[in-house]
């Protein structure tokens, strides 16, 4: 028997699909850059960072469409299938954002030992079995797997010292404390609100990075065209 | 460092488009820093992808970037702004 929850409050329903529809709008859209210079280049490391990105969007689709539904945004559901749109909905969720992370720590520590990345996916396995709650242990494991991430962001900006480096850093430590508010959830409902809204904050600040890099790119050719 | 065949394909491009467009053989040969044997394998090879053309005027030649070389060199600015802010 699942029990299903609708997080947050009555205020906020349908306000937290949104937000999650525009975080899979951004990381379609750093997948398909991803693509594109995959298309160019061939090399593995980006086919990777887009797989990444792609799993994102899946998994935020997942999240909205599940969301929608059992906020009976779109229409009305009978309660026999609420139970199974809301086990599949968010486990499909959970399952495709954690190998995402996953892969977003092997590309962004630049992790080449096989075993090491077997080791990673392996602790998935007890983390989310044995667990008492999928909810917390999820939003448990992906602090962690962001922290590692935005380090290494904050790492590329201390060597780069660049603004669009700047904003990846911002964007994810953004989408890090987004998560671990959305372990406080239980205690207050507020805490759903103020994560949804750092964690879209963290996605806007990510599509604005992805604007500067196509901005400061086109910049450098009328600069060169006009000397 | 040692500069991959991209690298070497995007400052040829490059050193064509600061020209504003048009080169001559021993300009490119300069700032693209090969030898004149691989510059030539390399510029078979952009001609071949369309990237550039040889004209000839009464006692010059020259290499035209074409449209298609325009776009590479702004795909490839894009790709490395890219690859900095994510850390690639």
């Amino acid at each position: 028997m699942v029990n299903v929850h609708l997080h947050g409050p009555q205020w906020f329903l349908g306000t937290d699909a949104s937000l999650e529809a525009l975080a899979a709008l951004t990381a379609f859209f750093v997948a398909f850059a991803a693509y594109r210079i995959y298309r160019m280049t061939k090399e593995k490391k980006y086919a990777w960072f887009m797989t990444s990105f792609v799993l994102l969007t899946l998994s935020f689709l997942a999240r909205a469409a599940t969301d929608a539904i059992l906020e009976e945004l779109v229409f009305k559901i009978s309660p026999e299938v609420v139970e199974k749109i809301f086990y599949y909905g968010y486990v499909a969720h959970i399952l495709l954002a954690l190998i995402a992370y996953l892969v977003l720590i092997v590309v962004t520590h630049k992790i080449t030992d096989k075993r090491v990345i077997m080791l990673l996916l392996l602790t998935l396995v007890p983390s989310l079995l044995l667990s008492g709650s999928y909810y917390l242990s999820f939003y448990g494991l992906s602090t962690l797997f962001l922290a590692f991430v935005t380090l290494a962001y904050y790492q590329n900006y201390r060597k780069v010292r660049a603004i669009t480096p700047c904003l990846v850093f911002i964007s994810f430590l953004l989408i890090t404390l987004a998560q671990a508010q959305f372990l406080f959830d239980a205690v207050r409902q507020l805490f759903y609100v103020s994560a949804q809204i750092t964690q879209a904050a963290g996605y806007l600040v990510l599509a604005i990075a992805l604007l500067a890099i196509r901005l400061k790119s086109n910049e450098k050719v009328k600069t060169r065209h006009r000397v | 460092m040692k500069r991959s065949k991209l690298d070497i394909v995007y400052d040829m491009l490059r050193a064509i488009e600061e020209k504003g467009g048009k080169i001559i053989p021993t300009h490119l040969l300069y700032k693209s820093n090969l030898s004149h044997q691989r510059m030539k394998l390399y510029l078979e090879e952009l001609k071949q992808r369309n990237l550039l053309i040889e004209t000839h005027t009464k006692d010059k030649t020259y290499f035209e970037l074409t449209d298609e070389g325009r776009k590479f060199v702004q795909n490839f600015k894009q790709m490395k702004e890219f690859t900095q802010a994510f850390g690639l």
